[in-house]
């Protein structure tokens, strides 16, 4: 016994194999001692009772011990005898004294003691104690974070550097956690795990504390010995058993230490506490209160992040694209509250692996399905429900999520006394299934599939539905701790359809649909310390059915119309590597290289040189036969950001990127609508490419419970499109005569400051933007505002948004949400004119003015139901209040011709404060 | 709200909220500045061998005044190398007319104006498109009120853009008629000729009808609804007539429209098409950026009139039309008649001792007693038999 940390083990060994009968004697001690050695102490325990020690005789050697005792315990004697020294010491149900020198010992069995992963919860404690759930978690964490786990296999050579790796899981439901930080603090060396709860850190070889951070997860440490390359699988506990903890808590050191800026990551338990319209927990409602993110009003679904339009936004839901979030034209997200994990936004220094759109990334992450057990959760609002299920298929191996949510707004419109309402129509539902397995250690399987669908008809004789629909797989595979592999494959699908039979004569169904197929192979390697290199490739094809209509009934003299469809292909590969000069220097530099083909089968126009393009300047069609390449783009995509640590609690970040759309919305209303229809770039529309650089400074203040944030950026968009006065956009054989080139231009100033922890959290951020747009045609007749740049529809040069959560106790939770903005600017008429008998509007330059500024509170009481661990469910309630100052806001100004006479009208939608109650279970 | 359905006036406010949204008066800033432009509004008819032109300026929105007419402009419609037609000032301001000229339908013509100040305008030139007559007007009740409608089409397939158009007139009666009047502080009783309870109005389309049969198979249009009128409604009260018109038009000159009606009647929601410049044909010779408002279009107009009697509806239309608001008869004694506004008209006397004497007459808020406070005039349109 040589050392300490073989004398537990070998104890803590002895104890396992030797199974002493619990029932014997275990009498009282007398001893009378003056300076004794502690060696004299011992057997005269060891003799009077038959308790067994275990000690290092070396710890004990200068000990003298000077002790009266008559018929008292073992503890009590020990307790007196080592008071005052380094020695502790410890009794086991066994009836094995450890003596141990600066620390206590644990006399359970370490529960994983005969795995080498992790610690399975059903192995029972030495203990008969009647644990509960929460306590035994407790216990069993303490237990292994004492453990000392040693990886690779022994050697003495500790020369150099090796990489340890895994997972890190939710312990109660094993649901790998994204974006938990796993780090030593000397050196400083840290990792984020990514999407599957993946990590990969190199460290010196070596002994080292470890330590594990996550959102709304107790953070842990596990203590490791560091032989060689290995594995470590890490649970951890939720932060509070079986309630939802009111955190805003990000990664709380990677907003200074990371790489990555301009990025807000929101879990699913801080979106929850926003109070918000209608009851819904609406995570692009919760995207919209951050810096930067804006949108052209209230109950609108597109965002406008950094001045850049809504179109320019890549949505992902498990790695396949959404095309339109929304439900009921925007009032609710299409993702289900239930079945989210968490949402990241990118609004700079964006990595290589992502491209496709110019503005922003918003990852929205679904959650797996409980692998230990059955569960469900659901939730009753005033205009929807849902239900949520979820558990094993295969224990431990494969689980399924499956959500659903439908609105009952139909019957609730059927039941109203107004014929207007009356004969409206509103109805929604979207379905998730998820499914994850397991196939062993080195292999993961991962199913994801989504559905929304939309339908409606508003007092008018003109219905409308659409659906999105996609369904991605993913398979990844780990090579060996430093490299592993992630190959998706998905399918996204948005259509939708109108039909009228205002007048039977020329009633009509109209149709579009977008598709696209896309697949993706992405390496990460974690080359040494300094190196994590990443790289793949990705492939994506478009098909389109850009407008389809037909008669609709016998008497309908309609013609069938269908525009050529179109289609085209977008690959791309793509290298990127995070270099770790030293703790103080970061540097990500990586470059993705994008190639576009518009295909064939298409009729081409050929437009006459020299005049602006119209149907009457059509000189010729050319026919490309299928797969004939039309048109093609591509080009180099670089991205770099570099991070500089000024102190342990302050950084300074600087990132570029250059992004390339070849999809675009075509779109002359204010706000994304369901009917927008997309267009491939082709010989005429040529695609968008938008650069931006962006500086921030990040600090993190009183042991991290302050952040403050400071970024700055500038960015400029080409080939933006921009439409001609009265283009008509829906069944256009020729949209390239109403499109205008146009060019953007956006800068601003974010500055956010978040209190991440604390019965006080939130954040306050103050935003300064400014995104401008400007036409660029040789005609003067398609030009806009004189060719002068103009504000663009989302310039809102001022926003404020307060978020704060106020945990009264463990139940009862207050949020208050507080919003303020500049209108959107408008067009307004400047003089009215007589033609025809009537009035008409003479307008202003394009955006000139603006519509009232914009603000809002709500608040929002979360009361949790009582504590008891077993119960049928646990329920929750939420009352909530929007717009709790009632404040008229100016969702459009509008001005009409009436009876001759010119009159402006400011419409609110939410001009009343409205309350909503929400029931939430899970059982 | 009935029993059982506790919950209704909650989702009614709450959809109705977001269905309907609140809607209030609105002023733009600059409301009362106007931005002086000239308007042109020309035609050159080939059917009627006449053109006319009618030029004015724009005016400040606010303003209550009516637009003001550009008067002493030199007018002309050139043809392409052809003769140049000048056009006279009519007797209204701002409106400029020329008759019995000879058009050649295969040429073009543009509108040529010289303004007053020196201004030169020119628009481009226009096609000459025939028009279709109109093959009937017709209407149809139900409970819920009346509908007009139109049919036209083009057994040669060039008309696919057309611009309809309407002028109703109808006939109405106040809800009393006064049999005096006070003038000069005497009450003296209306001869026939000043009876103030008769009138015609005579109104224009409040909104911009087109149609296009592009995507249609046959070129026509059946059963065009034009007007709706809802029941009680004042129009067919007594008897009712619309004129209704119809030209085919260039894709051009229906897409100006197309835009003016986008920009004017469906424009504010964020799912309307932003408002933009209507920009027309007719431009400055030397400025080209200087805006101008207005088309000048050729081609033909067809028109159609029909009437229709109040007792021509539908059992279930013909129902009165409520009184205006406030419409109580009110009894003023002699004695006080005189404190009442000169022209001020009564009704009929009340409280008689014999011939000649009244006690006092009846009388009641103008829009009761004066058909004309309602738009309308006394005197019968001609072509009311």
């Amino acid at each position: 016994m040589k050392t300490l940390y073989t004398f537990i083990i070998c104890g803590i060994a002895m104890l396992a194999l030797t199974q002493t009968a619990n029932g014997q004697q275990r009498g009282l001690i007398n001893v009378e001692l003056s300076g004794a050695p502690f060696k004299q102490l011992v057997d005269a325990i060891e003799s009077q009772t038959d308790y067994h020690f275990y000690y290092n005789p070396r710890t004990t050697d200068s000990l003298k011990i000077t002790l009266s005792a008559q018929n008292q315990n073992v503890n009590a004697v020990l307790g007196h005898a080592l008071a005052g020294t380094q020695l502790h010491f410890a009794v086991d149900p066994q009836g094995n004294i450890f003596v141990t020198e600066g620390r206590d010992i644990m006399t359970d069995l370490p529960v994983d003691f005969f795995d080498t992963g992790v610690a399975p919860s059903q192995q029972t404690l030495a203990s008969g104690f009647d644990y509960t759930a929460y306590e035994k978690r407790e216990k069993e964490k303490k237990l292994v974070e004492s453990k000392l786990y040693a990886i690779g296999p022994k050697s003495s050579n500790l020369q150099g550097n090796a990489t340890m790796a895994g997972h890190v899981r939710d312990v109660t439901n094993g649901e790998p956690l994204v974006g938990a930080t796993v780090y030593i603090e000397k050196p400083l060396i840290g990792v984020i795990t990514d999407q599957f709860g993946y990590y990969a850190i190199t460290l010196p070889k070596g002994r080292h504390e470890l330590k594990i951070k996550s959102i709304s997860m107790k953070s842990t440490v596990r203590q490791i010995m560091l032989y060689a390359d290995g594995k470590l699988e890490i649970e951890l506990d939720p932060d509070v058993t079986p309630l939802k903890e009111v955190v805003v808590e990000s990664d709380k050191d990677v907003r200074v230490m990371g790489m990555q800026m301009g990025m807000e990551k929101l879990d699913i338990k801080t979106m929850k506490n926003m109070p918000l319209a209608l009851g819904e927990t609406d995570i692009m409602k919760v995207v919209l209160a951050l810096p930067g993110v804006q949108s052209v009003g209230e109950g609108t679904v597109g965002l406008n992040v950094r001045g850049g339009a809504a179109n320019q936004n890549l949505i992902l839901f498990n790695d396949a694209v959404v095309y339109n979030p929304s439900h009921l034209f925007g009032f609710f997200s299409t993702f289900n509250p239930d079945v989210l994990k968490n949402v990241e936004l990118y609004k700079s220094g964006i990595t290589a692996d992502y491209g496709g759109r110019l503005s922003s990334v918003l990852d929205v992450s679904s959650r797996e399905g409980n692998l230990k057990k059955f569960q469900g959760s659901g939730g009753i609002s005033p205009i929807t429900g849902r239900l949520t299920l979820e558990g094993p298929l295969i224990k431990e191996k494969t689980s399924f999520l499956i959500g659903a949510r439908s609105t009952y707004s139909d019957w609730i419109l059927r039941q109203l006394h107004n014929e207007r309402l009356k004969n409206s129509q509103a109805s929604f539902y979207d379905v998730n299934l998820n499914v994850s397995h397991k196939i062993n250690d080195r292999n993961n399987l991962y199913l994801s599939g989504y559905m929304s669908h939309d339908k409606f008809k508003l007092n008018t004789d003109t219905s409308y539905a659409y659906s999105d629909r996609n369904a991605s797989i993913k398979w990844k595979h780990i090579f060996n701790n430093k490299l592993y592999a992630v190959a998706t494959g998905g399918i996204s699908k948005y259509s939708y359809t109108m039909s009228s039979d205002l007048n039977p004569v020329e009633a009509f169904d109209m149709n579009f649909s977008i598709q696209q197929i896309n697949g993706k192979v992405d390496f990460s390697y974690f080359l040494n310390a300094k190196h994590t290199i990443n790289a793949g490739v990705s492939v994506v094809r478009y098909s389109l059915q850009p407008g389809h209509i037909a008669p609709k009934g016998e008497q309908s003299t309609q013609k069938t119309m269908a525009l050529q469809h179109e289609q085209g292909q977008e690959n791309a590969i793509y290298i990127g590597d995070n270099f770790e000069v030293s703790p103080k220097l970061s540097i990500y530099g990586g470059v993705r290289y994008s190639f576009y083909e518009y295909l064939g089968p298409r009729n081409v126009y050929q437009y006459a040189n020299g005049i602006p393009r119209s149907e009457s300047s059509i000189t010729d069609s050319l026919y490309y036969g299928s797969g004939k390449s039309i048109a093609s783009y591509g080009g180099a995509e670089p991205r770099f950001s570099i991070r500089y640590s000024v102190s342990q609690n302050a950084s300074v970040k600087f990132s570029y990127n250059r992004m390339r759309q070849y999809i675009q919305m075509l779109s002359n209303t204010t706000a994304m609508t369901p009917t927008d229809i997309w267009k491939l770039s082709d010989a005429y529309i040529k695609p968008q490419v938008g650069d931006q650089v962006s500086l921030g400074f990040y600090k993190n203040t009183r042991k991290h419970s302050l952040e403050i944030s400071l970024e700055a950026y500038y960015k400029t968009t080409q080939n933006a499109l921009d439409f001609k006065g009265g283009a008509v956009l829906l069944l256009n054989k020729h949209i390239e005569t109403d499109v205008v080139d146009s060019r953007g231009k956006a800068y601003g100033v974010e500055f956010m400051l978040k209190r991440a922890a604390g019965k006080l959290n939130g954040w306050l951020s103050y935003t300064y933007s400014r995104s401008f747009l400007q036409t660029v045609s040789p005609y003067a007749s398609e030009v806009v505002n004189k060719g002068d740049y103009y504000p663009s529809n989302y310039d809102k040069p001022h926003a404020v948004n307060f978020v704060g959560n106020y945990k009264f106790s463990r139940r009862f939770n207050f949020s208050l949400n507080m919003t303020y903005s500049t209108g959107r600017p408008i067009t307004l008429p400047l003089a009215k004119y007589e033609l025809g008998g009537n009035y008409r509007l003479y307008y202003s330059d394009r955006n000139q003015y603006r519509i009232p500024d914009y603000f809002r509170t709500d608040i929002s009481i979360n009361i949790e139901g009582n504590h008891k661990i077993k119960k049928l469910a646990h329920s929750s309630w939420t009352f909530a209040v929007y717009n709790l100052t009632g404040r008229a806001n100016a969702y459009s100004v509008f001005f009409r011709s009436e009876n001759g006479q010119v009159k402006g009208y400011k419409l609110s939608v939410f001009a009343q404060p409205i309350p909503t109650v929400t029931y939430n279970f899970k059982f | 709200m009935q029993a059982g359905k506790p919950y209704g006036l909650f989702y009614y406010t709450c959809m109705t909220m977001i269905m309907s949204g609140c809607l209030e008066p609105y002023a733009p800033p600059d409301a009362d500045t106007g931005v002086d432009i000239l308007v042109v509004e020309g035609f050159l008819d080939h059917g009627r061998s006449a053109a006319s032109v009618r030029l004015t300026r724009a005016i400040a929105l606010a303003a209550t005044e009516t637009p003001s007419p550009e008067e002493n402009a030199k007018v002309t419609i050139e043809e392409s190398d052809g003769p140049t037609i000048t056009l006279t000032a009519d007797t209204i301001a701002g409106s400029y007319r020329a008759s019995d000229l000879t058009i050649d339908p295969d040429k073009q013509y543009r509108l040529h104006i010289t303004t007053q100040q020196g201004s030169e305008y020119v628009s481009d030139y226009e096609n000459v498109y025939p028009t279709p007559d109109i093959d009937s007007v017709t209407w149809h009740g139900t409970a819920a009120g009346t509908t007009v409608y139109a049919s036209t089409h083009d057994a040669t397939g060039n008309g696919r853009y057309y611009l309809w158009d309407y002028v109703e007139t109808y006939e109405y009666r106040s809800t009393y008629a006064p049999g005096y009047q006070i003038q000069r502080g005497e009450v003296v009783p209306l001869r026939e000729e000043d009876y103030v309870n008769r009138c015609w109005a005579t109104k224009p389309a409040t909104s911009i009808l087109l149609h296009s049969t592009k995507n249609l198979g046959v070129d026509a249009m059946l059963d065009y609804p034009l007007v709706f009128m809802p029941v009680r409604s004042i129009k067919l009260s007594i008897r009712y007539s619309i004129l209704v018109k119809l030209k085919v038009v260039s894709e051009k000159h229906y897409a100006f429209w197309q835009q003016l009606k986008n920009t004017t009647e469906n424009i504010g929601g964020l799912f309307d098409p932003m408002p933009s410049q209507v920009v027309g044909n007719v431009h400055n010779i030397r400025d080209a950026r200087e805006p101008v408002l207005g088309y000048f279009g050729a081609g033909e107009l067809r028109e159609k009139r029909i009437f229709i009697k109040h007792d021509e509806l539908p059992e279930e239309l013909q129902r009165v039309t409520p009184k205006p608001q406030g419409c109580e008869i009110d009894t003023v004694l002699l004695g006080l008649i005189k404190a009442l506004p000169d022209k001020t008209y009564l009704i009929y006397p009340v409280g008689a001792n014999g011939p000649g004497t009244a006690g006092g007459y009846t009388t009641a808020m103008p829009i009761c007693m004066d058909c004309r406070v309602q738009g309308g005039v006394t005197k019968r349109p001609d072509f009311w038999n």
